[in-house]
C-alpha cells in the first residue's frame, strides 16, 4: 500500500524516522518492506505501531542514504506488517537494546506500560551521539538506562553486563532484546536459562512473505517465524555455537 | 518417493536447515537452481504479491556450485530424495553442473531451461529446441543419475520443448516453470520489480500449467511432473489427470510450510472415494474421457 510521509524526525546525525498513516494493525515488533521507488525496498521494523506508523532509518549505505533524503508529502509503498511480535503482557520486563534495536522495542516499552506491565529498559549505544528516544521513553514513564561502549554517556561497557547488573538485583518475567547478534548471542548465554527470554533477529530480507529463503537461519524463515524468536528455541537448535 | 509432492526450485530451497524442514513430509525436494558462479541475483524489490499469485525477479542468486557441495553435504540425511536443480549457458556448463551434483549425492538433477529473467540462462536457453537437445545430450552423458527437464511455458508450442527433450535422452519433464508477467506501480509509474518484468506463480497460472501436461502427455511417453498454482488437494488431482505422474509445488508453501501433508490427505480421501488404490490409476485419466 502507498502513504505520504506525514513527519521525517531527525533522531541523531544518522538516524531519522519517517512518520506515515498506514490503517493496518501492527503488533511492537513486526516489519515492513519500504520502498520509495527509486532505490532499493528494505526490511524496516515499526518503531512507531499506533494509528500514525513509523520506521526508524540508520544511514548505512546508498540505500538509506536514498531513503534519508525523502521528505514530508513524498510517498512510500510499504508491504507488511510480516513476522512475529514481542510477547506484551502486564508482567515484568526487562528491555535491552543495542543500537538502533531500540526502534522497535520502544513501541513494545510503551505498550507494556499502558497493559499496566512493569518495565526497566537498557540502552547501549556506542557512544553519546548515537542516541535517540530516551526522551521518548521517559515521557511514557519508563525506567532507562543507558550504556556506552566508550562511557561518554551512562554506563561505561557492554550493555549486556549493565543488564546483568540489573538482573542481579531485581527479578523478571521476560527479557526482551533487539541489538546486534553477537549482542543477542550473549543475552542468549546469560539468561535465556533462567528467565523467559526473546530475541528480534536481523536478517537479509528479499521478499518478506517465507518464500525465498533468503533470511533463512537454522531452518526457520526469519520473515515468518521471527523475526522475534524465543531464544531457547534457537539456542537448542545450536545457534549460540553458529 | 513416498509421495508425489516435489519442493518446486527455487522456494525454501536455499538452506539445507530449511530443505530439511519441507523434507518431512515430500516426497522429494528440488535444489534452488545453482550455477557456475555465485551470482547475487537483483536488488530489491524482487518479489509482489497479489490476490492471484506471486510476481518474481530474484535473478537467480546462488552459492555457485563449489560452495554449495556445502548444503549439499548437510542433505546427506535427507528423508527426501535431493534433486540438484541446475541453470548455465550451455551444453558445457550443464554438463558440469550435473556431474558435480551427482558427487554431492543428488539422486536427480533438475535442468532450469525456464528461468524467464536472467539474461543469458533459464527460458533464453531453454525456448530454442535445438539447444534443449544439445544440453540435455551432454548432461545425459556426463551422468548416471536421472535428468528431469524443467520447460518455459513461454513460447507459442511447450510440446516442441518436450520431444526435443525427450528424443535427447530426458528421463522426465517438469512443466511449468514461472509465466513471464508484469505489474506497474501507479504512484511510481514503473514496473513493481526491480528487473522489470518477472515470473509469474500461484494460482493464476494453474490453467496454463494444466494446458501444458495435457498437450504434453498426449506426445511424450517420458513421466511429467507437473507444476504451477498448486493450492490446493484438488489442483492436484488435476494434474495428475491433466497427465502428470507427480507434482511440484512452490509459492502455496509460503503460508503453510506443511501444506504437503494437508495435500496428501485429500488426495487420498479423494482416491479412497472414487475406487482408486494407486496415484497411476489416476494419471492421465481426463485424456480417456473426453
Amino acid at each position: 500500500m502507498h502513504t505520504r510521509i506525514v513527519e521525517v524526525v531527525e533522531e541523531n546525525p544518522a538516524v531519522k524516522t519517517f512518520r506515515f498513516r498506514y490503517n493496518v494493525k501492527v503488533l511492537p515488533g513486526q516489519f515492513c518492506m519500504v520502498w520509495d521507488g527509486a532505490g532499493e525496498e528494505v526490511p524496516m521494523s515499526f518503531s512507531y505501531t499506533g494509528k500514525i506508523k513509523g520506521v526508524t532509518v540508520k544511514k548505512v549505505g546508498k540505500t538509506t542514504d536514498l531513503l534519508h533524503r525523502r521528505k514530508p508529502g513524498e510517498v512510500l509503498r510499504i508491504r507488511g506488517p510480516f513476522g512475529t511480535h514481542y510477547p506484551v503482557s502486564s508482567k515484568k520486563y526487562l528491555l535491552v537494546s543495542g543500537g538502533t534495536g531500540i526502534a522497535s522495542l520502544a513501541p513494545a516499552a510503551e505498550k507494556i506500560v499502558g497493559r499496566g506491565g512493569k518495565c526497566r529498559f537498557v540502552a547501549g549505544f556506542r557512544n553519546a551521539s548515537e542516541i535517540f528516544f530516551i526522551e521518548r521513553l521517559r515521557n511514557a514513564g519508563i525506567d532507562v538506562e543507558i550504556a556506552t561502549d566508550d562511557g561518554s554517556a551512562g554506563f561505561r561497557g557492554f550493555v549486556t553486563e549493565l543488564a546483568g547488573k540489573l538482573f542481579a538485583g531485581e527479578s523478571f518475567d521476560y527479557i526482551i532484546a533487539c541489538g546486534p547478534v553477537q549482542m543477542l548471542k550473549e543475552i542468549g548465554r546469560r539468561f535465556a536459562e533462567k528467565v523467559e527470554t526473546y530475541i528480534s533477529i536481523e536478517s537479509l530480507m528479499k521478499c518478506g512473505i517465507g518464500l525465498c529463503d533468503s533470511c533463512s537461519i537454522l531452518g526457520y524463515r526469519v520473515c515468518r517465524e521471527g523475526p522475534v524468536f524465543r531464544a531457547g528455541e534457537l539456542i537448542e537448535k545450536g545457534w549460540l555455537e553458529e | 518417493m513416498k509421495n508425489p509432492f516435489i519442493l518446486a526450485s527455487g522456494i525454501l530451497d536455499t538452506y539445507a536447515e530449511t530443505m530439511l524442514r519441507v523434507a518431512e513430509d515430500a516426497g522429494a525436494v528440488v535444489t534452488k537452481s545453482i550455477g557456475m558462479e555465485e551470482r547475487k541475483g537483483y536488488e530489491n524489490p524482487v518479489i509482489f504479491e497479489f490476490e492471484h499469485g506471486v510476481l518474481n525477479a530474484m535473478g537467480l542468486p546462488n552459492p555457485g556450485i563449489e560452495r554449495f557441495g556445502e548444503e549439499m553435504k548437510k542433505l546427506r540425511g535427507c528423508r527426501a530424495p535431493v534433486i540438484g536443480s541446475i541453470f548455465g549457458k550451455n551444453e558445457k556448463e550443464f554438463a558440469h553442473l550435473a556431474e558435480r551434483m551427482e558427487e554431492y549425492g543428488a539422486a536427480a538433477v533438475e535442468l532450469n531451461l525456464s528461468c524467464p529473467h536472467a539474461s543469458g540462462y533459464g527460458m533464453e536457453v531453454g525456448r530454442d529446441p535445438a539447444l534443449v537437445k544439445a544440453i540435455v545430450r551432454a548432461v545425459k552423458e556426463a551422468v548416471q543419475i536421472p535428468v528431469f527437464v524443467k520447460l518455459t511455458p513461454n513460447v507459442s508450442d511447450i510440446t516442441v520443448l518436450g520431444m526435443a527433450a525427450e528424443e535427447a535422452g530426458a528421463d522426465a519433464v517438469v512443466a511449468i516453470n514461472t509465466v513471464r508477467g508484469l505489474r506497474i506501480d501507479l504512484e511510481f509509474k514503473r514496473s513493481v520489480l526491480t528487473a522489470g518484468i518477472g515470473g509469474y506463480s500461484g494460482p493464476g497460472i494453474l490453467p496454463i500449467g494444466l494446458r501444458c501436461v495435457f498437450e504434453l502427455k498426449k506426445v511424450l511417453r517420458v513421466p511429467i511432473v507437473g507444476c504451477g498454482g498448486i493450492t490446493t488437494w484438488e489442483n492436484v488431482i488435476e494434474y495428475l489427470m491433466a497427465g502428470a505422474s507427480a507434482v511440484e509445488i512452490g509459492t502455496a508453501l509460503r503460508n503453510d510450510v506443511r501444506l504437503f501433508k494437508n495435500l496428501g490427505r485429500g488426495v487420498k480421501q479423494y482416491m479412497k472415494r472414487k475406487g482408486y488404490e494407486r496415484v497411476e490409476e489416476v494419471v492421465a485419466l481426463a485424456h480417456q474421457n473426453r
